[in-house]
């Protein structure tokens, strides 16, 4: 029988997880105003929970809250209130890191499905089943697992787990670094973490210096991207791949998610994968560069970033499709292109597709053949058909 | 306190320490020294004989492929005579629930203990006690303190270790670098724009980084806590016995003005911000 694996993807915002339910999300992920990490994505306020439930219940998909702070004394407030709104908005799951909050929702959001945050590192199956005695309905695995570890840990439980298969990596392991803390005052458990693992740094011992100026010492993690192993994922019987980027863009997520939604599709169909396809179409959506993790080894030295931090991205964003008549597609200009330029569309519904921008008409109903004025709306002829919510990028050259 | 030598547990009961702390060579990381079952056989008699209590420390994260080892490592240490364990994996929980060494276990996740609504309910599950986390202010503590229905214990005195990984930065970066030079003992960080020294380490576990300041706590009123953990981790003996033996409210006074080490009173008084 297959496993049909979840996709679960971040939403930063309401247009944000609106994008990742359209490109092929299962369920989305988000964090409130409060009780949340990433204090700088823009977050959700309750009445936008509701929205995002009702959106994504008529796409058939789910809505996870993530509650994951570790809590102060102070930091409590609220919190039942919190719980039983998201509960009445439809909300599938929360994300905690605390026994209290677990506690809390279970006497008064019992709905609430409870998922173990990947802050409290949980890397084996006896920690597992320790949160299954507390009515833990599913794990995240701390980051540090190998697809090894994963299989044997699934193979060892009963409960859901989930692991991440793509974005940004904790250098050392989640809830268990203060060194923003320290460096800048800035909680990393309560959403403020200032990234200082990313960092540079002089490595002494004593007077004499090891590092050398060139190439300074760094924590810095390359990204993750699991594609090679959504296939063990989904043989192993876990229930879930995460996609990590609260604070990621639209163009990001749509681009992460649908070369997802894709790979798992045809391996659940049984197809025979080209991964070098796939890993293009990674390379399109902006990103720091990327390893496998620790889902295949220990990582080495290739798998930090010393000194860079751009990932050569092959593709920009361009524009947004806001509408289509049978003439001409309303496109949102996102970044610079010209008359000429080859663009590719891809979209919810539409594979990479290219076409030479030829015809372009802005506001005022003149012909234009610069559009360099983001969220400009122009109108453009498009050989073929394309859908609102399709975007527009540009090879860069 | 931690111990970093059998030969000095006679000399620390004589500075009137009644607990030590000792770290094995398996389970154990983020100390000057790891002790094998034979080793922490010997310190126990030998502890039993000083009428000085042992605690063993075990602070590793576990991860799936350890299990088996971590079992048989229980079982072999199920009678023996400590007054508490420390851990920091919830496995322990689980893998010990029918064990004598259950009610041992004393919580010390580093950072994940900041409320005494969450110690309270680990406490609920019938473990001993718990350790405060210690990168919160003086009022935090003295409410959780205030709060929580049992006793607990708080790092009082030593490095605070920042961050715990299982990458090997130090081996990693010398291979980019092209290095052969031999690391035989724990190095400093510097962050490129500021002068603070920060004490890094590296083992078959990973890497954990520590505080540019060792935290000198031994002046403040701390009452109600159970134990003050003086961890020595990168520490020498004398630095050590002198904050011990040194007068209440002039120690940390006096510890800046005999060593060339950074002595302070961390976060005490530090509320970390929550946003940009």
């Amino acid at each position: 029988m297959i496993n049909r694996i979840e996709l679960l993807a971040p939403g930063g915002d309401l247009e944000r997880a609106k994008t990742a339910i359209r490109y092929g999300a299962d369920a989305v992920y988000l964090g409130g105003k409060k009780f949340s990490l990433r204090s700088r994505a823009s977050n959700f306020e309750i009445e936008d929970i509701y929205k995002i439930c009702k959106f994504a219940k008529e796409y058939g998909k789910e809505i996870h809250v993530v509650v994951n702070i570790i809590p102060h004394n102070e930091d409590f407030e609220g919190i039942s209130n919190y719980l039983i709104e998201l509960e009445k908005a439809g909300v599938k799951a929360i994300i905690v890191a605390s026994l209290t909050i677990i506690k809390i929702a279970k006497e008064v959001a019992p709905k609430l499905e409870i998922h173990l945050s990947t802050q409290m590192s949980s890397l084996n199956s006896e920690t597992v089943k320790f949160y299954e005695s507390l009515g833990v309905d599913r794990v995240v695995l701390g980051r540090e697992c190998s697809i090894d570890e994963i299989k044997e840990i699934s193979n060892n439980t009963n409960i859901e787990l989930e692991a991440f298969i793509h974005g940004a990596m904790c250098a050392n392991y989640s809830g268990r670094c203060t060194i923003s803390n320290a460096l800048t005052l800035r909680d990393a458990n309560r959403g403020g973490c200032a990234q200082s693992c990313r960092w540079k740094y002089h490595l002494m011992d004593n007077d004499k210096e090891i590092s050398i100026p060139e190439t300074l010492f760094s924590m810095s993690a390359k990204d993750l991207q699991g594609s090679r192993y959504v296939k063990d994922m989904i043989d192993s019987g876990i229930a879930s791949l995460k996609i990590e980027g609260r604070m990621k863009s639209s163009y990001y997520l749509a681009t992460v998610i649908k070369t997802y939604r894709k790979l798992i599709d045809l391996i659940n169909e049984g197809k025979e994968i080209d991964y070098d396809y796939f890993d293009n179409e990674f390379s399109k959506a902006e990103n720091r560069p990327t390893s496998t993790g620790f889902l295949k080894e220990l990582p080495d030295e290739n798998y930090h970033l010393y000194g860079i931090n751009g990932a050569g991205v092959t593709h920009e964003f361009v524009g947004y499709v806001l509408d289509n008549d049978d003439d001409y597609a309303t496109i949102e200009v996102r970044n610079k292109f010209v008359k000429g330029d080859v663009l590719e569309v891809f979209g919810p519904e539409i594979d990479n597709k290219d076409f030479v921008v030829d015809t372009v008409i802005n506001k005022d109903g003149e012909i234009i053949e610069l559009m360099n004025k983001p969220m400009e709306v122009v109108r453009m002829s498009i050989p073929f058909k394309v859908t609102k919510h399709d975007m527009l990028r540009k090879k860069r050259i | 306190m931690t111990l970093s030598s059998i030969e000095r547990l006679e000399q620390i009961k004589q500075m009137g320490i009644n607990n030590i702390i000792i770290h094995h060579n398996g389970f154990s990381d983020r100390a000057n020294k790891f002790f094998d079952l034979f080793e922490i056989q010997e310190i126990l008699t030998i502890s039993k004989k000083l009428k000085l209590n042992v605690f063993l420390n075990l602070n590793t994260l576990i991860h799936e492929f350890e299990l088996k080892q971590l079992k048989e490592f229980l079982l072999q240490i199920e009678s023996f005579d400590f007054k508490g364990i420390y851990f920091n994996d919830l496995s322990y929980l689980h893998l010990l629930k029918d064990s004598r060494l259950f009610s041992l276990l004393i919580y010390n996740p580093d950072t994940l203990l900041t409320s005494y609504s969450d110690i309270n309910n680990f406490l609920d599950l019938g473990i001993d006690s718990a350790v405060i986390s210690k990168e919160i202010t003086y009022e935090e503590i003295n409410e959780i303190i205030k709060n929580s229905n049992k006793k607990l214990d708080l790092i009082v005195f030593g490095y605070l270790n920042m961050s715990y990984s299982r990458r090997h930065y130090i081996r990693n970066y010398l291979n980019v670098i092209n290095s052969d030079y031999k690391v035989n003992k724990p190095l400093e960080l510097i962050e490129a724009t500021r002068t603070g020294r920060m004490p890094i380490m590296e083992n078959q576990h990973g890497c954990s980084l520590f505080t540019e300041y060792v935290l000198c706590t031994l002046d403040l009123d701390l009452d109600g806590i159970r134990y003050g953990i003086v961890d020595d981790v990168f520490l020498d003996f004398s630095e050590v016995e002198t904050a011990i033996k040194t007068e209440k409210g002039k120690v940390l006074e006096t510890l800046n003005h005999k060593f060339d080490r950074d002595f302070s009173s961390g976060y005490m008084y530090l509320k970390t911000n929550l946003v940009k």
